[in-house]
């Protein structure tokens, strides 16, 4: 059953079919959050945010098949609500984001693999906008056109963040693996 | 389709490759690319490492099922018994605007024309009115934005 027939069934007025919504989006979605917010109870706290939004607002989705853009673009907008208030706070007190972690035990899990440890440090020290087109690319597998009309960018400046967040993840590894081979 | 293999066309099939995993190039260059790539081990290994890198980001983006479940129990539990809100159709409200608009320059005409002054309605006419809206729900917003906007005449 695709997306489209889910929410019809959701505004006929089903709740299970909006978990099997959950289920199919929830785990890519709150990636892209704790990759963008760079904290776990942020995180969180916003995806909730954006399923009780989605939920509330279903009936107002268009095109019911494009149900992933529009979470993300509900998502990334109260992110970025979220992120301006830390530059507010920020600027009374120095405080930030964590640093990124994962969920709840598989963090230390995935560090034990040091590539992917290495891989994830490079990702938190991309420029935002590389980080969310590397994100929306690889693991939402959006086309350019629709990162650029998620973001607000052209189609050429979303292709071309990518190309360059690639080569800097690249180079990072690089300098990662030469760091292990001198110790 | 086949390309010589020589520094320089490696290192044009290198400088490009991101784009060649992206299915970005046009069909000539791919086909060219990958003629060069199935000959030449190098950039076959390049190729490769791109797309590892790829799939290693999908790993460090994952969300193991159990945090899923573990997320659900928050949002159902704000959810509560909350219903989604259904949106009036767009069709019906560009009819509205339209109407009312409509509605609205008829009234101001006739009023301009006649000189006359803003017309009031006999109970029994009320009651037709409420019909009319319970009849035609989809357009009660033509008529009570007409009614509205015509108060502000009077």
């Amino acid at each position: 059953m695709d997306d489209a027939d889910l929410v019809a069934r959701v505004l006929a007025g089903e709740r299970e079919p909006f978990h099997v919504l959950f289920r199919r989006h929830a785990a890519p979605l709150f990636a892209t959050l704790r990759s963008t917010l760079g904290n776990r109870d942020d995180a969180r706290e916003v995806f909730q945010e954006t399923w009780l939004r989605a939920f509330e607002g279903l009936g107002t989705l268009r095109e019911p098949a494009r149900l992933r853009s529009w979470l993300l673009s509900i998502a990334l907008n109260l992110a970025r609500v979220r992120r301006r208030r830390w530059i507010e706070r920020s600027a009374l007190a120095v405080e930030g984001p964590d640093e990124p972690v994962g969920e709840d035990g598989v963090q230390h899990r995935l560090e034990a693999d040091e590539e992917l440890a290495a891989l994830r440090r490079s990702i938190a020290e991309l420029p935002a906008r590389q980080r969310e087109v590397v994100d929306l690319r690889v693991n939402h597998e959006l086309s350019h056109a629709e990162i650029a009309a998620l973001l607000g960018i052209t189609e050429e400046a979303s292709r071309a963040s990518y190309y360059q967040a690639l080569r800097r993840l690249r180079e990072g590894l690089g300098a990662h693996a030469r760091e292990e081979d001198a110790r | 389709m086949t390309a010589a293999r020589s520094p320089e066309s490696c290192a044009r099939v290198v400088a490009r490759l991101d784009r060649w995993v992206d299915g970005a190039l046009d069909a000539t260059e791919a086909a060219l690319d990958r003629g060069h790539m199935e000959a030449c081990a190098a950039c076959d290994g390049a190729r490769e490492r791109r797309l590892q890198m790829l799939e290693d980001l999908r790993r460090a983006a994952s969300v193991p099922a159990s945090a899923v479940d573990a997320l659900w129990k928050g949002v159902a539990a704000r959810l509560g018994n909350a219903r989604p809100a259904r949106a009036r159709p767009r069709i019906l409200r560009v009819h509205a605007l339209v109407g009312a608009a409509a509605a609205i320059l008829v009234l101001v005409l006739l009023q301009a024309a006649t000189g006359a002054s803003s017309p009031t309605l006999h109970p029994d006419d009320l009651v037709s009115v409420e019909h009319v809206l319970e009849v035609l729900p989809g357009w009660s917003d033509v008529v009570r934005g007409v009614g509205s906007l015509s108060r502000g005449f009077s």
